[in-house]
């Protein structure tokens, strides 16, 4: 059974939020798609998820698997730089970075229309009272 | 914690930076052909090292997001033409002409230009979110 | 069904209509045990809070990435609501109907 003893709201709450670090983290990759020698990480969405429910303030990540490189380069080969096109020089794979992008905004409206439903019926309940 | 505002600053850099690059690029195109300049000797292909930092846990929100480190002349040696009339030609004969590559500058500028467009999905995407998150409030 | 309402045949020009057997309008003869109105609101209450439940459950269901399509959360989440809001609308009723009686004149 998942997130017991948390009730809905919270729990919508803490996957927004979830939602908007992901995104910063999206968006980091995002912006270091021409960084020589970046890797991109991925947020461990429920991970990160309970440590937001459980009060605590920490992300948990997964950097993905970094492809052995000439590190020892500080300036990278530029036969790499005129092939940008391939993007050879860091692991930033642009597709997929939108792919997961669209799939976390989905995600965040989801939620959100979710959450905005429970207030609306505490408050319908309260006008059927009146 | 990464705030709210993280993403849209962090995209914010990265339109920077590939706006450097296409400017680079222009330049790079536009003097191709340049055989001399006021420092002496051919024009240089010129292109930006970019720096940023992976998300870590507990990372200062400022490290974020990508700066152009530095602008620098691609160290590749210049293209030498046999051209013995030309009063640029040294004592052989041979003009020195910039190592710009037309097919490589074509092939960066798409590049920065696919890069730009995501950095603004990454902002229209923030925008949308936080219209949703504003539904939250209405009546 | 050819006499749902049990109104009974007709003799000689009157009808015969009896309440208790019409409260029990069923096409089969066996007797039903009638439930008394307050066990009705009981079990009404009882399926509303059963579908909230269910909504609840589906919605952590989805965030937790048990339940990939958002659909079932979403049906789950309007079926709860719809039956939540009948139930405040038959209660409505009854409050009014309960004040007008009240109202009236002896």
């Amino acid at each position: 059974m998942a997130f017991p003893g948390v009730n809905s709201v919270s729990v919508l709450q803490g996957a927004m939020r979830t939602c908007v670090q992901n995104h910063a983290v999206i968006a980091n990759n995002i912006a270091n798609a021409d960084t020589p020698n970046f890797t991109p990480t991925k947020l461990d969405f429920q991970g990160t998820l309970r440590e937001t429910l459980e009060g605590r303030g920490r992300v948990t990540l997964r950097k993905t698997q970094a492809r052995h490189l000439d590190i020892t380069r500080e300036i990278p080969r530029f036969e790499h730089i005129a092939l940008s096109s391939k993007n050879d020089y860091n692991k930033v794979d642009l597709e997929q970075e939108m792919a997961n992008l669209s799939e976390n905004t989905g995600n965040y409206t989801i939620y959100g229309s979710l959450l905005v439903k429970q207030f609306k019926q505490v408050k319908d309940m309260l006008a059927g009272l009146r | 914690m990464l705030e709210a505002i993280s993403a849209r600053e962090i995209a914010v850099s990265g339109l920077k930076a590939q706006r450097t690059r296409m400017n680079l690029i222009a330049n790079n195109i536009a003097n191709a052909m340049t055989p001399t300049t006021a420092k002496g000797g051919a024009f240089r292909r010129q292109l930006a090292i970019l720096s940023g930092e992976s998300v870590q846990s507990g990372i200062a929100p400022e490290k974020l997001g990508v700066k152009v480190e530095r602008v620098m002349s691609d160290p590749s040696p210049l293209r030498q033409v046999y051209e013995p009339g030309n009063p640029y030609a040294n004592a052989d004969g041979y003009v020195e002409y910039p190592n710009v590559d037309m097919a490589v500058e074509m092939a960066d500028l798409v590049s920065a230009q696919r890069a730009y467009e995501a950095n603004i999905a990454v902002l229209v995407s923030g925008r949308r979110m936080t219209a949703k998150a504003l539904e939250i409030i209405q009546v | 069904m050819s006499d749902p309402l049990n109104i009974g045949p007709i003799t000689g020009g009157r009808i015969e209509i009896d309440p208790i057997s019409m409260r029990q309008a069923s096409p089969s003869s066996t007797p039903v045990e009638g439930k008394s109105f307050k066990d009705v609101l009981a079990d009404t209450i009882g399926e509303v809070q059963r579908l909230q439940t269910e909504a609840d459950t589906t919605i952590k269901q989805l965030v937790s990435g048990e339940i990939k399509d958002v659909t079932e959360a979403m049906v789950a989440v309007e079926k709860a609501d719809v039956s939540f809001q009948t139930m405040m609308a038959v209660r409505n009723k009854i409050v009014a109907a309960y004040e007008e009686i009240m109202r009236m004149q002896v």
